[in-house]
Parts: C-alpha cells; structure tokens; sequence
C-alpha cells in the first residue's frame, strides 16, 4: 500500500519535472546581459550560428557590455512564428518585422517601443546620420516611429531573365524585350522546337506601370494620377495584363499545373524555364541570376518601381525589453561597424566564406566567396540587419551593382503615398474577407490558369463586391485623406 | 444483451448498501490506488483544458498587445462577423459538413468492415495485416501529398498515363474541382481506416465466444454469425465513436484540404472547408480575437451537435447513450 502511495507520488513528480525543467531552462537564457535579436532565415540551413555569435559577440561585448543572441526562425514561417510570439508577448528585444501588416498592427498596438529623435540622438547617432528622410516616413505609424527600416534596395528594378543558352541557340534578342507582350514569337520557338522545357515561369514580371504603385492593401492598388485607391482587377492596366497570361497559358507557354508550382527560386534552379523572374534586381551581366539559378541566364531590364511604403524589413525594439536602450545601442553598432555587419550575414571567415584575393585587389577593397548550395553554412541578407551598401563584394553583389543599387534609392519616382500605411481595424471584417477571396484569386490570374478568362474575371469581381471591397476601399481612401491632412501633403 | 456477471452483480448489491458516509469514506480509501493511478490525467486535464478556458473571453475582444488580455476593450459579436454572410464561408460551410458527414458514415462501415475481416483471419496472419492497415495513419498528409503526385501529377502521373495509354485527353487533376470529393473520401478513408478499424477490432475481441459457439451449434453461418453476434456486439462501440466524431463536424482536416490539395485554390469550390477559410483570411491580419472567434464558432456548433445527437441516441436506446 504504502509503495503504491510512494509511486503515485514519484509519478506526479516525474510529470511536472519538464515544466521545471523548462523555467530553469528560460532563466539561464533570459539573463539580462543577453540582448535577444529575432530573424528570419533565408536560407536552408544555418549551422554556424555559434561561431558567428562568438565572433560577433566579440565586438559587441567590447563595445557595449552585453551579448547578443540571435534567433534565427525560417523564412516561410516567420511571420506566422512572429505573430505567436508578439501576441504571447515573449521576452524579445529586437524583433525584426517581415510583413508591413504586422509591423502596423504591432505598432498600433503598443507591441514596439516608440523611436523618439531623443533615443537615436543618445543611443543610435549612426543610424539616425545614415538613414535617409523617407526611411523614417516608411516606418511612421500614426504619426510616430516604430522600429529602425532596414536600408535596403527601395526602388527596385525588375528584370525578365532568359536561360542564355537558349537565347544564343535560336539568336532571340533579349534586349529588345521591354515587357511581357514582346516575348510571344520567341515563347513559339520555344514551344515548338524544345519539348522538353516550359516557356515561361508565371512570376515573370511585366512592364511596370507608371500610373500604379502600392499594391500592399488586399485587392487595391494606388493609382498616383488620381492618389486615390482603386480595385486591382478593375483596371484596365492590370486586365490586360492578366488577358496576356490567360493567353499565353492556353497556348500552352505556361505550364498546366503552374498554380501549384509556388516556389518560384525551386522551379527557376531546376532550369526547365526558357523564360524566368528576377531575383530581385536587374543585373546587366545576368550574374545574379547566374549565381542563384546556377546555370548562365541573361536578363532583359523592366523600368524601375515607384517607391511606395513598401514592406516592412523593419527593426523593432519589443515593449517586452528590459532594456530597450541597449538593444537600439547594438543596432547601431551593426550599422556602424562593417566587419560586425558583415560577420552577421556572411558569418565567420574561412568557415562560411572565403576572401577573393584576387578580386579584391582588382577592386581596391574586400571581395569574398561565400559557400553556397549544399556547402551554405550562414547567409542571411545585409539589409536586414544594416545597410545593404555596407556589404562587403562577392557572389550576392557587386561592388558596381551596390553602388547601382544606392543611386537608384536616390533618383527613382516617390509615390505621392509614401509613408501611408493603412489601418485595417475599422473594418477586418471585410478585409478578413477580401483578404480570402483574394488569396483564391490571386494565383489563378497570375498564372492564367482560369478555364474561361471572361467569367471568371466577372466572378472574382463579384467575390470581391460581396465580401465587402468597397467598405475597405472607402476606408482606405478616407485614411489617405486624414493622413494627407496631418502630414501636410 | 449487456451480460451482468456475477462479480457485477455483487459489486451493485455493495453499491446499494452504501448509504452512510462511513462506508464511502470506506470504499474511497480501499479504491484509493485506483483513484490516484488517475490523478496524473486528471491534472493533465486541468491544466491543458481546463484553466485555459480563461481564453473564451478572447473572441468578444478587441485584443491588443498593450492592454493585454483582461484590460483589452470588449467588441461584441463583431470578431465573428467575417464567419458569415459571404459566399466563400457558405461554401466552406457546406463542404466542411458534407465532407465529415461521408467521412463519419463511410470511414464506420470501412473500419468495421475490417475490423470483422480481422476478427475472421486466423491470429498467425492478424498482426502483419493490423500493421500495414495501420501504416497509413503514421504518414503526415504533407507526405501522402507527394505520394499522391506520383497519380496525379499532369505529366508522370499513373493516371494520367494509363488515359493516354487508352488514348484519352489526360486531365489537370489539380485544376478540376468536380474531382475531388472523391480523391479526398478515398484518401482520409484509406488514412483512417487502420486505426478505427483496430479499435473495433478490440472491440470485438471482447464478445464472449461461447455467443459464437452457441450460434454455430443452432447452425447458424458466418454472415448469420456477423448480423447477430458481432455487429449488434460492437454497436455501442459504434454509437459511441459517432457521437464523438459528430462533434467535430464542423472541423476540417487542415492537413488533408490544405496541403493534400496542394492548396490548389482552383479546386477550392469543393475543397474548401472552414478551417482552410479562416487561415486565408486572417494569414495577414494575424487578428487573435478573429481567429478564436472561428475556432469558439466550431466548438459551439459541434458541442450542440453532440448534445442533440445524444439525446437522440438516448431516445432510441438508452443504453448506449454517452450521457
């Protein structure tokens, strides 16, 4: 009897022993001399993270007196782990926000300590003399400061890649090519005289629209001529362009199941695509796409965006820091120091990356070769972290296309919205819903894969008016107008 | 048809005998290692079932992260309005009820079925079978989705290679909708059919033999055997397994219409189910009081499905009612 009773006892204890485990366990790492960084990882793997903490730690520790820790969470489920863990409010310092939905509602919120001109002139002086006037405008939420945008590529320059052998074996020139329309004769040839490839990816992107900007709010789409928000689908602009989708997927160019093919960087590595999407920026070599496809690709420029607020790629200091003004200080120290800077995204020499001797007396500064493909150890982007321009030459970029990059921030057209950031909270209802009629839509127009393009365009605009669009875009509009109002535009 | 045996009937008489507190304070401490043996579930119980009902409150919240969870303002029913009046939501109504309706009636027969095949076979074979019946129940949807690929793809596929082989035009399985109710019944019944089969497998295992004996000595055949020994034997089984899947009704399988289907959203007018709507809804609002208001909407309904279902139940044979 009495044993019984002793096992009884054992076996309650055995069962809460993991959740003492897990206290403990959390204490040793919240340790107030910890400042604790949430990323997203682009990559496959990520195994060196230890050694580059160490070094990096080297120099943050010296500077600052506290260590950094950096949490790494996969790139596909980062927003949706980022949502748990705001809305838990776990003890984060830095938290780095992927989507511009839910750095406003984090913002609006009370998620993020507010960056006031008092905190960047005592603890980030670096950040505050780098960043340029509309960085703050894009990070601005009711008028105030949420978090420190990454400095990154604004105006970005869409490019069509082609595979080059291809190119070369049917003598297409590719240069000529200004937007989707023009690549159907060599679509043909394609077609008809290579079965065994697809002709086109459907990311591809098309000839980018002067008149049209932010497409950030479900089912809108800013139209700069009149700056006022209008349905995507009820554009003429954005019809034809669909039309040509729809056209180019009945002749077969664009594959049959293509709806279900999303991993566009998956389907473009596996070089049955004549024709392919960027991979992010124009390259004049093709290096670019040459170095991520792995395979030669040359690509075919597509104008320059309109800067718009864009996406978020914003830092931001948690409301559940202890120490709010440490993890601003190890922010800019990111921005100031580039070997730092460097050592976060490339990771440790001779471990994740090589120094390029060669080229980089040919350059007059540091080029290295960082792994790649199966040998990546550690790669996460630059601009998540700091600025991009910082980055040290190699594989990801070039001196000259940084330096291409920079002045395109500084020359491209500023959307008339820039720093406007809708608020969906007065009416989620019916964004929920024009958000899910979008999410059916979306692809199938991307890829044309509709059966009949003309009644399901008038089906998903009837969706769309059902769920509640223009409620969402009166909002919008009404916002715009308020915003407009107090920033005096 | 309950067979009350003798140990039964001497532990009710102790039962009825047991009017002052004395005794049961007396029974409580002879059956207290019973007792404790249950303890661990029981906090297990509270603590994940029980202290978070705390969180009901969140679907009538506007939640925010500053004021945290008892200070954020109260919204009403205004977190449940996106569940209704829209056409995609009907739908995902209608599919997520039709599609559990087939599977509760379809996925029983199948499984019990297997379970007499089983309770027939010679013991030296059951446990090879039991195995590879079971083996689809291990197998994560987002896997069986590959596997699927191997019939279904557009261009290697096996069925669509045995219909050009017949000199048929080869069919987009995942762009064509009026398909896939039948892909998908095949596919939760054959992931499912191992593990409910076993349980009324187990089920019957436990019918007294000397019914069958009996039986054959009257002459009764095998089929004669099944219909009135078996089935009737495993019924409560049976009613007992329904009532509880009714109340999960109006919960889809996220796994089998999300990644099963390739999340093909061409094929969504007869794929979609509630749970797969909320997600593509609230994927970019991220609204806590929204998505639990979803998740409180199905909880409610199945919980009232389940009291209905049981008083039904009950009306038509007391005995097998849950309670």
């Amino acid at each position: 009897m009495k044993s019984k009773k002793i096992l009884a006892l054992l076996l309650a204890i055995a069962m809460s022993l993991p959740l003492i485990a897990c206290s403990k366990d959390e204490a040793a790492n919240g340790g107030s001399s910890t400042v604790h960084w949430y990323m997203q990882n682009p990559t496959e793997k990520a195994t060196s993270k230890e050694s580059v903490m160490a070094e990096a730690n080297k120099i943050i520790q010296e500077k600052l007196g506290v260590k950094l820790d950096l949490h790494l969470i996969d790139l596909g489920s980062y927003a949706e782990k980022m949502n748990v863990l705001l809305s838990s409010r776990d003890k984060m310092d830095i938290a780095f926000m992927s989507q511009a939905d839910q750095y406003t509602r984090g913002a609006q919120n009370g998620a993020f300590v507010e960056i006031t001109d008092e905190l960047l002139d005592k603890h980030a002086p670096t950040i505050k003399a780098m960043a340029t006037e509309f960085m703050w405008d894009m990070a601005r939420v009711n008028g105030k400061i949420w978090g420190i945008k990454g400095y990154g590529v604004f105006s970005r320059k869409p490019a069509i890649v082609f595979n080059k052998e291809l190119v070369e074996k049917y003598n297409f020139d590719y240069k000529s090519v200004t937007c989707l329309a023009d690549l159907e004769p060599y679509l043909q040839t394609i077609k008809e005289n290579e079965p065994d490839m697809y002709p086109l990816l459907y990311q591809t992107p098309n000839k980018v629209s002067e008149r049209y900007s932010d497409v950030t709010i479900s089912g809108l789409v800013f139209d700069e001529t009149t700056e006022t928000y209008v349905p995507l689908l009820e554009t003429d602009e954005y019809e034809e362009l669909y039309r040509l989708k729809h056209k180019y997927y009945k002749a077969g160019y664009i594959p049959k199941d293509a709806s279900t093919r999303t991993e566009y960087l998956t389907e473009c590595k596996s070089g049955k695509y004549a024709v392919m999407s960027d991979t992010g920026y124009y390259s004049e070599d093709g290096s670019k796409t040459t170095a991520a496809y792995g395979f030669p690709c040359v690509e075919a420029p597509m104008g320059s965006q309109i800067i718009t607020t864009g996406g978020a790629s914003i830092n931001c200091i948690s409301d559940t820091s202890e120490m709010p003004e440490k993890a601003l200080e190890v922010l800019n120290i990111v921005w100031e120091d580039d070997y730092l800077l460097n050592t976060l995204a490339y990771g440790v020499e001779g471990i994740d990356y090589k120094i390029d001797e060669e080229r980089s007396a040919e350059i007059g500064e540091k080029s290295v070769i960082p792994n790649s493909g199966a040998a990546q150890t550690w790669g996460i982007w630059h601009n998540w972290f700091g600025p991009l321009w910082k980055q040290w030459d190699s594989g990801w970029n070039r001196r000259e296309a940084l330096d291409e990059m920079e002045q395109a921030n500084l020359v491209a057209p500023v959307s008339k919205g820039l720093g406007f950031r809708f608020n969906a909270e007065p009416v989620k209802s019916e964004y929920a819903k024009v958000t899910s009629v979008k999410g059916e839509y979306e692809r199938i127009f991307a890829t044309g894969s509709m059966e009949d393009f003309d009644s399901y365009l008038a089906d998903a605009k009837r969706k769309l008016k059902d769920a509640g669009i223009d409620v969402v875009m009166a909002e919008a509009n009404k916002q715009y107008a308020e915003w407009k109002v107090a920033n005096g535009k | 048809m309950a067979q009350i045996s003798k140990k039964n009937v001497s532990y009710i008489e102790e039962n009825r005998l047991i009017g002052s507190k004395k005794i049961k304070w007396k029974t409580f401490k002879k059956n207290f290692p019973l007792t404790a043996m249950a303890l661990p579930s029981v906090i297990f119980l509270f603590i994940f079932s029980y202290i978070p009902l705390y969180g009901l409150i969140l679907p009538f919240k506007n939640y925010s992260y500053e004021l945290g969870f008892f200070k954020s303002p109260w919204a009403g029913l205004e977190n449940f309005r996106f569940l209704f009046d829209n056409e995609a939501v009907t739908i995902a109504t209608r599919n997520t009820i039709l599609y559990n309706l087939v599977f509760i009636v379809l996925g029983t027969i199948v499984a019990v079925v297997i379970a007499l095949m089983l309770f027939e076979m010679s013991s030296r074979f059951v446990k090879g079978y039991q195995t590879l019946l079971f083996l689809p129940y291990f197998i994560s949807w987002v896997v069986a989705a590959y596997a699927a690929r191997v019939f279904l793809d557009i261009d290697y596929g096996l069925l669509n290679k045995l219909l050009s082989a017949f000199g048929k035009e080869p069919i987009a399985w995942y762009n064509a909708p009026r398909y896939w109710p039948a892909i998908l019944i095949i596919a939760e019944i054959w992931k499912g059919m191992g593990y409910n089969g076993v349980i009324y497998y187990a089920a019957l295992m436990g019918t007294d033999k000397s019914l069958f004996e009996a039986a054959k000595i009257d002459g009764a055949g095998k089929f004669k055997q099944i219909w009135y020994i078996s089935i009737p034997s495993i019924m409560p089984m049976i009613i007992i397994m329904t009532i509880l899947k009714v109340g999960k009704i109006f919960y889809g399988d996220f796994g089998l219409f999300y990644n099963f289907t390739l999340n093909s959203s061409l094929l969504y007018s007869t794929t979609d189910i509630i749970d797969t709507y909320v997600y593509r809804a609230l994927i970019t609002l991220g609204d806590i009081g929204m998505s639990s208001a979803a998740g409180f909407y199905q909880a409610v309904l199945g919980f009232i499905l389940v009291v209905v279902t049981n008083l039904i139940v009950r009306k038509i044979s007391p005995d097998n009612a849950l309670f």
